[in-house]
């Protein structure tokens, strides 16, 4: 039989609809109604009376529930992994998009597809720990060593911070920078690939974004256009050809 | 062939008008694209169907074409286009796109108001022809007076819009300076700066020169955007191409900060910082023993 005899006759006659399945779509972590559960956990009666946001989000990416301590190591390591300013790139973005006069939903989609690139470049940063990581054995690579005060001085505090509840052993030993730190701590709460690793950063990340964003004027009125600024030049070396100033 | 409606439809079926894909050729908006489109209908053709307006002619298409060139403004400087630089910064140009764009539906800048301005016009033709006298000038001020400005109108950052010039003279040579939406907005611009300086930005002829050509506004205010697409693929490349570490992340000096003084929460005891260790003690007084 010639393959164009052997296809169906009829409007649905096309390679989108042969070939593709009626249904359904299978839900691996929320079933959904009255008492929606979460990888199996109630998220009503169980969940929402006894972890925090951070265990909820690591629950959702992990498959797993963490023990009390962990789960408060989770909070402190997502906490730790917060912070963006107005300095990097998303939340420069969300907060430019809020001065355009754009709705709120599309500062977040701003901020979230932001913070996404930002992420996947800081897991492009730390693709070496991560390979370490999952060894499992051996010193910190090198590459990650604390270069700064202010990086020992805040590992220092994500040590003591997850000492408090008795995790400290989640960091690695000796000198590492807070980024890897972080990361590791993540890794060894459940994360364990680069993927869910790179959802946690963006998780932790957005609140703060958008708090950032929400806190402009929706005016560009005092925005600094020429922040960083941009020289336009013409022809193939930029240092040739006519330049225009800003 | 057309996607057709189930007598006995579940809600499980949704009805498109847009396209099928076939194992011979595809069909989009009712036509065969091998068999009809193909060397018959260009990008711009496409836009129209693609929005469900009427199919232009060749001719309408080349105007759309010259028009598109004209409307050109790419500097990086330009808050949405400053957005795609921003997430472009981490080098991949098509979530840089999509970033930019996702400011625009909305916004008070960029071409998506283009929309607005469309329904402008209509209001104004319909106003205007309520009055028995047809005076568009005191139609303007009515609409100054309750809105302050009028969508399509008003220039940011320097007093005319730098296109207009080439968007009238392709409008002349494709002899629609004179088509109706496209002579009641330039009519319109005339009254209006009569009562104030307010010259009509390109978005704002391109509102009626679109109406012109029968898209509605909501049509309109979407093909508005793909005029864009040119500028936001420019930017994406560069960007994402480029290692501008100062996109990702402003020196120190750049930023100051306009939030809370410090303060502590007067929950974690053990690490404080000095600049706070005073706040810190205030708070634990306070609370209940």
């Amino acid at each position: 039989m010639s393959a164009a005899a052997a296809r169906p006759a009829g409007v649905d006659a096309s390679p989108f609809g042969v070939r593709s399945a009626d249904g359904p779509i299978e839900a691996h972590v929320v079933r959904a109604g009255a008492r929606p559960s979460l990888h199996g956990y109630d998220v009503h009666r169980d969940l929402a009376r006894s972890t925090g946001s951070g265990e909820v989000a690591m629950l959702a990416l992990s498959g797993e529930l963490l023990d009390d301590a962990s789960g408060r190591a989770a909070e402190i390591a997502l906490t730790f992994c917060a912070v963006v300013s107005i300095a990097e790139a998303p939340v420069h973005a969300a907060v430019l998009t809020r001065r355009c006069g754009s709705p709120v939903a599309n500062g977040i989609s701003v901020a979230a597809s932001a913070l996404a690139e930002q992420a996947r470049a800081e897991l492009d940063d730390h693709a070496a720990l991560v390979a370490w990581l999952e060894g499992g054995t051996g010193r910190v690579p090198a590459a990650f060593a604390a270069a700064s005060t202010d990086d020992r001085t805040a590992v220092d505090d994500l040590r003591a911070a997850l000492g408090d509840v008795g995790r400290a052993d989640l960091v690695p030993a000796g000198s590492i920078t807070l980024a890897a730190a972080r990361l590791a701590v993540l890794f060894r709460l459940g994360l364990r690939d680069r993927d869910r690793l790179q959802a946690a950063l963006v998780v932790a990340r957005l609140p703060i974004a958008l708090g950032e964003a929400l806190a402009a004027p929706r005016d560009l009125r005092g925005y600094p256009g020429n922040l960083p600024r941009f020289r336009y030049v013409e022809g193939e070396d930029a240092g040739d050809g006519d330049e225009q100033a800003s | 062939m057309v996607m057709s409606r189930r007598a006995d439809d579940d809600g499980r079926t949704i009805t498109t008008r847009v396209a099928w894909g076939g194992f011979d050729d595809n069909r989009f908006r009712g036509h065969a694209v091998g068999g009809e489109l193909a060397g018959h209908l260009g990008f711009w053709g496409q836009a129209w169907l693609g929005v469900g307006a009427r199919r232009l002619t060749r001719e309408e298409e080349r105007f759309v074409d010259e028009l598109s060139t004209c409307t050109v403004v790419a500097d990086p400087r330009i808050w949405p286009l400053k957005v795609t630089r921003l997430v472009a910064s981490y080098g991949r140009a098509m979530p840089a796109w999509s970033a930019g764009m996702n400011v625009l539906e909305g916004a008070s800048v960029g071409p998506h108001g283009a929309g607005i301005a469309a329904r402008m016009f209509q209001e104004v033709k319909a106003r205007r022809d309520a009055r028995e006298d047809g005076d568009l000038e005191a139609v303007a001020r009515e609409m100054l007076a309750e809105r302050g400005r009028l969508p399509g109108f008003g220039v940011p950052l320097r007093p005319r819009d730098e296109r207009l010039p080439s968007v009238m003279a392709i409008l002349r040579a494709h002899g629609r300076s004179d088509r109706p939406w496209t002579r009641l907005a330039l009519d319109l611009e005339a009254a209006t700066l009569a009562v104030r300086e307010l010259p009509i930005n390109v978005g704002g002829l391109l509102a009626a020169v679109l109406l012109d050509l029968d898209l509605s506004p909501a049509q309109l205010a979407a093909v508005s955007v793909v005029f864009a697409q040119t500028s936001y693929l420019a930017n994406a490349f560069e960007g994402a191409e480029d290692d501008a570490p100062v996109m990702r992340r402003l020196p120190e000096d750049a930023v100051r900060y306009v939030g809370p003084a410090p303060r502590a929460s007067g929950r974690a005891p053990r690490f404080i910082a000095p600049a706070v260790q005073p706040a810190f003690e205030a708070a634990r007084k306070k609370r209940p023993a």
